[in-house]
């Protein structure tokens, strides 16, 4: 009685670590959605903008948009691949 | 004031005693209301459980009409039987701002009203039907669902325990009073005529104030006159006085309150004083409107105990009906009556202990204040380095500004940081962890997130403060290189707040982070212009070694109260919680890969020049 009692809450905990990290990776998918769409509206923006000095801070916020989202990448890969993901 | 509290207690005690040594039933009487009282705590117990996600929902876009706050006052009340629990949601939804004080009065109207289903039931029902029969199953079930593990089990529990005593309460307060009947004729000491109604109005107030419970008071009127121990107008005066009485519970609660609980509890006060005095200026024309409407109903001669339910719901529904029309102008009095106070230090205007009681209004009431502390904070860091908080945050060149020369005489940091951030920033620390003890998960969460954040506004201002002293001589200097260098500071810092104002207008949260992490982006652009620009000023002997210490310590405070004011914004005004905060910061660039893109972007604008 005594071990199924601790299955039971071994389970319920692996359980609850499990909704954590698919809501992570659930917002994380979200975010990076958002900031694709971010990236496009940038380069869109860089290509039409005359003024030097504006240019180059659309150029910059969008470096750091592209390296953010490599990051975000990477860790989407690295929830993906972790076991208790599966 | 005080020592009339302190002494009421043993007083009220002692005087329990004696009663208690004079009779056993009244003994009796007295545990009834006493079960009754406990009945009233664990269902708002009860309900308070339930207050955490629904309840505040339900409220907030309930109350946006008058009818529909009076509404909602009626059925709230009419459902938890509690008019002290719906008053102090009440409160607190109002200190947080997510009600205006006019639907604070509608509900509170609806609530007076709502209060008045209890006596019905009772009346009709409770002396009647032998309630503790009832009582038994329902405290039963009850206490078998409060050991529930399962919150909700554990709140219907309570609401079901609640129910059980008030029923146990009720049935000890009819035993009691038959048979004090058979001991004592009370009605000996009855007082007929407008002395007696106002000498037992009094006593309805006083045994009001006692018992802090109108539904007590008045389940105790009802008992007492089914055993025949008051007459029935002596009832009635008393019916009066519980309603004038139940305020003085409501005037207490709001004595810790902010103003806006203040001038609720006014409201609650000015229309129970008001709908007493009607009641007693036109008791003879309620009488006649009471009788016919008993006869309308075909109720017995001499059934008492329910006129006087439809007493106490008649002249409260005609207190409503008068009042409604002058709520606007009795909102101007209450402004007029109960002004905020002005203080050297300034104290917090939102945090108030009423909003405790909800989660959903305490995390708005900590985000109001620490939106209030920014906006104090940011008046101290642009007074402390030479600028006036409305030129910084306006959309002049901040060049332009600089070559003016046009500041304000710089304000002791130390001092307006004691007078304007001090106080309100360990209110909102104090407040934060007396909310994290009742509150946890989400809403428990987000409040740190608030906290943390006013830990680092308090943290910008501290750097400012070490800055402060250099940063005023060097500006003046004649060294032009020392001066454009504290300019550069002065000009990052006041960059940097306003893009915090550019962010914080934004609807889309992408976008502010995006402005706010630019910002990071040209804070660390200065880091490292400054750390090369350094060596070779001190090596061609435009800047002594001295000064290029003070520069190199000044620079890393200006930018350590730039980031830390970047981490404020990004958790106070992007609409992030606290789990996307935890996400963003797991994408926020670090010092290699900004620094990665900045060479970049050199690199390209080397190449562009070349092909120039």
């Amino acid at each position: 009685m005594k071990l199924k009692k601790l299955l039971d809450r071994i389970t319920e905990l692996t359980t609850a670590e499990r909704d954590i990290q698919l809501e992570q990776r659930k917002l994380l998918k979200t975010t990076l959605k958002q900031l694709r769409d971010k990236c496009r509206e940038l380069e869109q923006n860089i290509n039409s903008e005359g003024d030097v000095g504006l240019r180059k801070e659309l150029e910059e916020k969008l470096n750091i948009m592209t390296t953010q989202r490599s990051k975000g990448l990477a860790l989407l890969k690295e929830l993906r691949d972790s076991p208790k993901a599966s | 004031m005080p020592v009339i509290r302190k002494l009421m207690l043993p007083v009220i005690l002692a005087l329990l005693a004696y009663a208690f040594w004079l009779s056993s039933d009244i003994k009796q009487i007295a545990a009834g209301v006493a079960i009754f009282l406990f009945g009233i705590m664990a269902l708002e117990d009860g309900f308070r459980r339930f207050s955490g996600g629904f309840l505040q929902r339900f409220l907030h876009h309930s109350t946006n009409r008058m009818w529909k706050a009076l509404n909602f006052g009626i059925i709230t009340t009419t459902l938890m039987q509690s008019s002290s629990l719906v008053s102090v949601l009440v409160i607190s939804f109002l200190s947080a701002g997510l009600i205006q004080l006019a639907a604070g009065i509608g509900i509170i109207f609806g609530a007076n009203l709502g209060t008045t289903t209890g006596i019905w039931l009772v009346a009709a029902f409770g002396l009647k039907v032998n309630l503790s029969a009832y009582a038994m199953p329902i405290l039963a079930f009850g206490i078998v669902m409060i050991l529930q593990k399962n919150p909700t089990w554990k709140g219907v529990g309570w609401v079901l325990a609640g129910v059980g005593f008030l029923f146990l309460g009720i049935h000890y307060m009819k035993e009691g009073f038959d048979a004090f009947s058979g001991s004592i004729e009370l009605s000996a000491y009855a007082i007929s005529g407008f002395r007696g109604m106002l000498l037992f109005i009094l006593l309805g107030i006083v045994a009001t104030v006692i018992l802090q419970s109108s539904d007590a008071m008045l389940v105790l009127t009802i008992t007492a006159l089914a055993a025949q121990q008051i007459t029935y107008e002596n009832a009635l005066a008393l019916t009066i006085g519980a309603n004038m009485g139940t305020t003085v519970t409501a005037i207490l609660a709001s004595l810790g309150a902010n103003i806006a609980g203040k001038r609720l509890a006014g409201a609650h006060l000015i229309f129970n004083l008001i709908t007493g005095l009607i009641a007693i200026v036109f008791i003879q024309q309620f009488l006649i409107a009471v009788e016919w409407i008993s006869d309308t109903m075909g109720l017995a001669g001499d059934n008492y105990a329910l006129r006087i339910a439809i007493f106490h719901s008649l002249f409260n529904l005609v207190g409503i009906l008068l009042m409604l029309p002058f709520v606007n102008m009795l909102i101007k009095l209450l402004g007029w009556l109960l002004r905020e106070p002005e203080t050297a230090f300034k104290k917090p205007k939102f945090l108030h202990d009423a909003a405790l009681e909800s989660p959903l209004a305490a995390l708005e009431v900590v985000y109001k204040e620490s939106e209030r502390l920014y906006n104090l904070a940011t008046r101290v860091i642009a007074h402390g380095i030479g600028w006036q908080k409305r030129v910084m945050l306006s959309s002049d060149d901040l060049d332009v500004l600089i070559e003016n020369r046009q500041m304000p005489p710089s304000e002791d940091i130390d001092e307006a940081y004691e007078t304007r951030i001090k106080h309100v920033y360990s209110a909102i620390v104090q407040f934060v962890i007396r909310a994290r003890e009742r509150i946890t998960g989400t809403y428990g969460e987000n409040l740190m997130v608030y906290s943390n954040a006013g830990r680092d506004l308090v943290t910008a201002i501290k750097d400012v403060k070490h800055l402060q002293k250099n940063l005023m001589h060097f500006i003046h200097s004649d060294n032009k290189v020392m001066r454009d260098a504290y300019n550069h500071l002065r000009k990052l810092i006041a960059m940097v707040i306003r893009r915090i104002q550019q962010a914080r207008e934004m609807d889309d949260p992408t976008e502010a982070m995006l402005i706010l992490d630019h910002a990071l982006l040209q804070i660390e652009e200065s880091t490292m212009s400054t750390a090369n620009r350094i060596e070779p000023l001190i090596r061609n002997h435009s800047i002594t070694a001295e000064m290029a210490t003070s520069l190199m310590k000044d620079t890393e405070y200006a930018h350590h109260a730039c980031r830390s004011l970047i981490s404020m914004a990004k958790a106070l005004f992007t609409g992030r919680d606290s789990t996307s905060l935890q996400l963003d910061q797991n994408l926020e660039l670090n010092k290699e890969e900004m620094t990665a893109i900045l060479q970049k972007d050199n690199q390209e604008s080397e190449h562009r020049d070349t092909i120039k």
